[in-house]
């Protein structure tokens, strides 16, 4: 990436993270992610939007954040996940907004670089390595979620 | 959105049923019989040896609790039975659509697909996936 680019950022507990706008397809309110058994980490359920399935990650424990279940949207960005192109839903704090900024380069596990808005520092996520992460590690037995 | 792809053809018939506070379906033609959950009945199958029919419960597959189980679903052309909660009704799949990716799990020999059926999103059972690990968990016994 070089020059401009655009970002979505958007809240998560007490920290903002940003991906890249044209990664994203849509900020859905919250709904409840319906849930069926299963024993993949990190993953909610799914939800249902526009004729589509998408699976529902909680990224926020990758990540070292505690939300505290005050999540009010879904972001819903494309990843590729197990080599396919999907969107996947993940829940956020609070509102998103739109920036036009120039991304500087930071090693991070899940960052592509940081972005910086007023001061602050905003880590631009690598999805597809956060999602994979997520949704890769060994389960543990009987970790069906049925929450 | 990719994830909507249809994997099968629309229009097949499911057996909708519940294992614990869960909905599930199973294409109508895997399934040779529906029977009245029956322990003597399952007891006698399992003395039956090779001979027998093998009753799967589902609910200890999926790591849900077992103990309610009110039918078995026969499943056509093996001699296994499938152990559920209630059988609810039939259903029509209008489309099925592919797990996604994200689902790495166990979950991907489970399922064939996930059906949507008025908002409720609807597992989609493969039977005969678990018919066969019960064989062979039976036979290597």
């Amino acid at each position: 990436m070089t020059g401009m680019d655009k970002f979505v950022v958007f809240p998560l507990g007490k920290r903002r993270f940003a991906v890249l706008a044209t990664q994203v397809t849509e900020l859905a309110s919250k709904g409840t992610p319906q849930k069926f058994p299963h024993t993949t980490p990190s993953l909610l359920g799914v939800l249902v939007r526009r004729s589509a399935v998408v699976a529902v990650c909680d990224v926020a424990p990758a990540l070292n954040i505690v939300t505290h279940g005050e999540n009010k949207f879904y972001l819903i960005a494309e990843c590729t996940v197990g080599g396919k192109r999907e969107p996947v839903a993940m829940p956020v704090t609070g509102e998103c907004v739109l920036a036009e900024a120039t991304i500087a380069a930071k090693e991070d596990r899940f960052g592509l670089g940081v972005l910086d808005s007023q001061g602050e520092q905003i880590t631009v996520l690598d999805l597809d390595a956060l999602i994979s992460y997520c949704t890769a590690r060994p389960p543990q037995q009987g970790s069906e979620i049925s929450r | 959105m990719n994830t909507s792809t249809k994997v099968a053809s629309a229009g097949e018939p499911v057996i909708l049923f519940r294992v614990g506070p869960y909905k599930f379906a199973i294409t109508a033609s895997e399934v040779h019989e529906i029977r009245e959950y029956d322990a003597r009945w399952i007891a006698l199958q399992k003395a039956r040896k090779e001979a027998g029919v093998v009753t799967v419960h589902l609910a200890a597959e999926l790591g849900l609790d077992v103990g309610k189980e009110q039918h078995i679903l026969l499943l056509r052309g093996v001699d296994v039975g499938l152990a559920v909660g209630t059988v609810e009704k039939m259903a029509q799949a209008r489309k099925v659509y592919q797990l996604p990716s994200a689902f790495a799990g166990k979950e991907r020999q489970w399922y064939t697909g996930l059906l949507v059926l008025e908002g409720e999103v609807v597992p989609l059972v493969d039977g005969i996936a678990f018919a066969f690990r019960s064989k062979v968990a039976v036979k290597g016994a």
